[in-house]
């Protein structure tokens, strides 16, 4: 009965791409977190365990994009949460982090990542860098201890200071939905000797990386959807009532088909804006689009992927919970996918609105 | 995306623009808009203009007087005609339903049609739809019977597409039992000034008469009229369907859409926007251009080979449902300026976005299909055909 029906959604990626990618997935594919119980979170020794085992196996690098172009890393991001049991490892952040890194002119960026307290980027700070100050408080980063901060700060000219710190004690628990990874908010004291700024980026510069870390929210949200999807497909092939499987009924058949629809779109979406967002001079709007229009498909399929297991659906035994509150978790970091729609209205309101077909 | 157009491919689109930048006159929706008689024959006119400039038939083998053209220069070709508002002519359903029909399962005699078709003087009309067959098409129930070597037809037939202008019509009647469903249905090819047939135009909800119910009364035909082998009809329908559900039409209703949604967002900076009308507007961008990529990638799946059952189906109902979804938007968050601004355009933009979620199988007939063709759920009929 499992089958990949989705399958298709992958045949414009080139040959050479999806070995790479089939790489990529058998590198994580023993790489499960599945929190037994409800209060438990990742401690630094699990996340310390992924992290290590992805770099052992060749992959951390692989975020930059070196060898590679960074064009496929927002597939990789799509095939790590192609998946209902999260890594607790958050890769995208870590990722995420090392380009921005990069982008403000940190050379070297490789040896941080192999360091033993390798960077992480929080989504919020990416989206709303905080004023620089003596202490700053960061918004919500997936960081259970052992991975050292990278903060983004505004400064008065404008430009963007980007800063290196150590994880520190003072910080608070945040309400976050997703149980695969203990996130915080941070007090940063920057004065204190320890934190560095390390780069400095133009805002046409960290406007590109803003929309770099949109489209990585979005790809994961699309993996994320294909997962959810998948397995509710299964499972209305399987479970049986009135004498047949429930998947028979037109009214189940057609949420389906309309979820894998707007699936498929969302999925071509992603990839148009990965090929634009690393191309020459990406207009601002691209990570909008992509968070905007994934965002609201992810959401709602997360939601009736959860409605669509019935019962099954409302246990923590079912892992669909799992994709559920990841999906939650992309949707509340970063920007709300109702702001990145008034973004892009904005701009196909006031600039010139190109297609770009045909 | 991972489709770019070789240099054939751009001679042939900046080739076509320039032509139709010559020969379209952009006034003919109001010049014949108000006269459903006047609007044909200007329709006919265009045909014949098209087939004089080696357009006409392009996906047609060159044997047949056709170009042989590829599925990305058909699909170049409807976009162009949207993108230049050029009209549609009264030739297309001979030339992409017809034709290849004939052509494949057509004696040599029943292919002497072809070449009128090409060239716009042989208008041909649709007869597969009945009031009590609509989705359900193998159920239809207009018979022919065998009466000596002739064939004698009754029943009644609907949304025929120009049928009170057709000269022919491609016609699907039932041959077999009436519970023969879809082993049961035979093609014939109906001259239309047959004694017997009754035409009656159905007035659209947009005002036109674009539709017809059709009558037919003890219509008597020869045996020449049968196309392929009796009861084998289900076989030529399920090859010439396929057409009207390729990227080439939905490459006009992405058109189409990119020009709905022009209108919105210039009416938008006209009134200027709360974060409540910017938001709608992203929304709609969103899925406007989402539309475009999916109309894209059918096209590259296509042309590569690698698309599965189901995926033309998942593209239609995507990019009509738009279409839907624009106006609808539009219409609640923007009210009566749109009215104001784009008058009659926008009723019928709005009016309009019912054709394609209905016509040519409805969207729920679309879900159908990708819950069976592509997810590959369990069937739900049981004992049928």
């Amino acid at each position: 009965m499992v089958m990949d029906v989705f399958a298709f959604m992958d045949s414009w990626r080139t040959p050479e791409e999806q070995i790479i990618l089939d790489g990529w997935a058998e590198a994580i594919s023993g790489l499960r977190s599945r929190p037994a119980h409800p209060h438990d979170r990742p401690s630094a020794e699990d996340v310390a365990r992924v992290i290590n085992t992805v770099r052992a196996r060749g992959w951390l690098e692989f975020g930059l994009g070196l060898e590679t172009g960074e064009q496929i890393v927002f597939e990789a991001i799509k095939v790590l949460h192609q998946r209902l049991e999260p890594v607790s490892a958050p890769l995208p952040e870590i990722w995420m982090a090392a380009q921005l890194m990069r982008a403000a002119g940190v050379a070297d960026v490789e040896s941080y990542l192999n360091s033993a307290t390798p960077p992480v980027l929080g989504m919020d700070d990416l989206i709303s860098p905080p004023e620089a100050g003596a202490v700053v408080r960061t918004g919500w980063i997936p960081n259970p201890g052992g991975l050292s901060i990278v903060i983004p700060l505004r400064t008065k000219d404008g430009s963007i200071e980007v800063w290196l710190s150590p994880e520190q004690d003072e910080a608070e628990e945040v309400s976050c939905p997703d149980p695969s990874q203990r996130v915080r908010r941070f007090y940063l004291n920057l004065r204190d000797g320890n934190a560095t700024a390390v780069g400095r980026l133009d805002p046409k510069a960290f406007a590109r990386m803003q929309s770099k870390g949109l489209l990585a929210q979005a790809s994961a949200m699309v993996g994320q959807a294909r997962a959810l999807l998948t397995t509710t497909r299964d499972y209305l092939c399987l479970r049986e009532q009135f004498g047949v499987p429930v998947g028979s009924f037109q009214a189940l058949k057609h949420r389906c088909a309309d979820m894998a629809t707007s699936l498929h779109a969302a999925n071509l979406v992603t990839a148009h804006a990965a090929a634009a967002v690393v191309g020459t001079d990406p207009a601002d709007h691209i990570g909008d689009l992509a968070k905007s229009f994934a965002g609201s498909v992810a959401v709602r399929i997360a939601s009736e992927a959860v409605q669509l297991h019935g019962g099954m659906g409302y246990t923590w035994e079912n892992p669909i919970h799992f994709g559920l509150k990841r999906t939650m978790y992309l949707a509340a970091t970063g920007r709300s996918v109702r702001d990145c729609e008034v973004r892009l209205g904005k701009w196909s309101r006031e600039g010139d609105v190109s297609w770009g077909i045909l | 995306m991972r489709f770019e157009l070789t240099p054939e491919h751009e001679k042939f689109r900046d080739e076509l623009r320039k032509w139709l930048e010559e020969h379209v006159d952009r006034d003919w929706p109001r010049r014949y808009g108000h006269d459903d008689g006047a609007m044909a024959r200007y329709q006919q006119e265009w045909d014949r203009k098209l087939y004089a400039a080696g357009y006409a038939g392009l996906s047609w083998p060159r044997e047949y007087g056709g170009r042989a053209a590829d599925v990305v220069q058909q699909a170049i070709f409807a976009a162009e005609c949207a993108r230049a508002h050029a009209p549609e002519g009264l030739a297309r359903t001979g030339i992409r339903l017809v034709g290849p029909a004939l052509m494949r399962y057509g004696t040599k005699e029943q292919q002497r049609h072809l070449q009128p078709i090409l060239r716009g003087e042989e208008i041909w009309c649709q007869g597969f739809s009945e009031p009590e067959a609509g989705s359900d098409l193998a159920g239809l129930k207009t018979r022919a019977v065998r009466r000596g070597d002739r064939w004698v037809i009754n029943g009644r037939k609907i949304w025929t597409s120009h049928g009170q202008f057709a000269d022919w019509m491609i016609l699907l009647a039932r041959t077999g039992s009436p519970e023969s469903r879809a082993a049961g249905i035979s093609v014939f090819l109906l001259d239309m000034r047959t004694p017997g047939i009754e035409i009656s135009p159905i007035r659209t909800l947009k005002g036109s008469m674009h539709f017809n119910e059709i009558t037919f009364s003890d219509v008597e035909i020869g045996p020449e009229s049968l196309l392929g082998e009796q009861d084998k009809g289900w076989e030529i329908v399920t090859s010439v369907l396929r057409d009207e559900r390729g990227p080439g039409s939905l490459l006009v209703r992405s058109s189409d859409i990119q020009r709905i949604f022009g209108n919105i967002a210039s009416h938008a900076r006209q009134v200027g926007s709360g974060p409540a009308h910017d938001q709608a507007l992203g929304a709609l961008y969103g899925r406007a251009f989402a539309s475009s990529l999916v109309t894209i990638e059918l096209l590259r799946q296509e042309h590569a080979g690698t698309a599965p059952p189901g995926l033309a189906s998942m593209s239609r109902l995507f990019v009509t449902t738009t279409w839907r979804t624009l106006v609808d938007d539009a219409l609640l968050h923007w009210g009566g300026g749109l009215f104001d601004r784009y008058g009659a355009t926008h009723i019928d933009d709005h009016l309009e976005s019912w054709r394609y979620t209905l016509g040519g199988g409805t969207s729920e007939i679309q879900r159908n299909i990708v819950a069976a063709a592509l997810l590959q759920l369990p069937s739900s009929r049981r004992g049928r055909g």
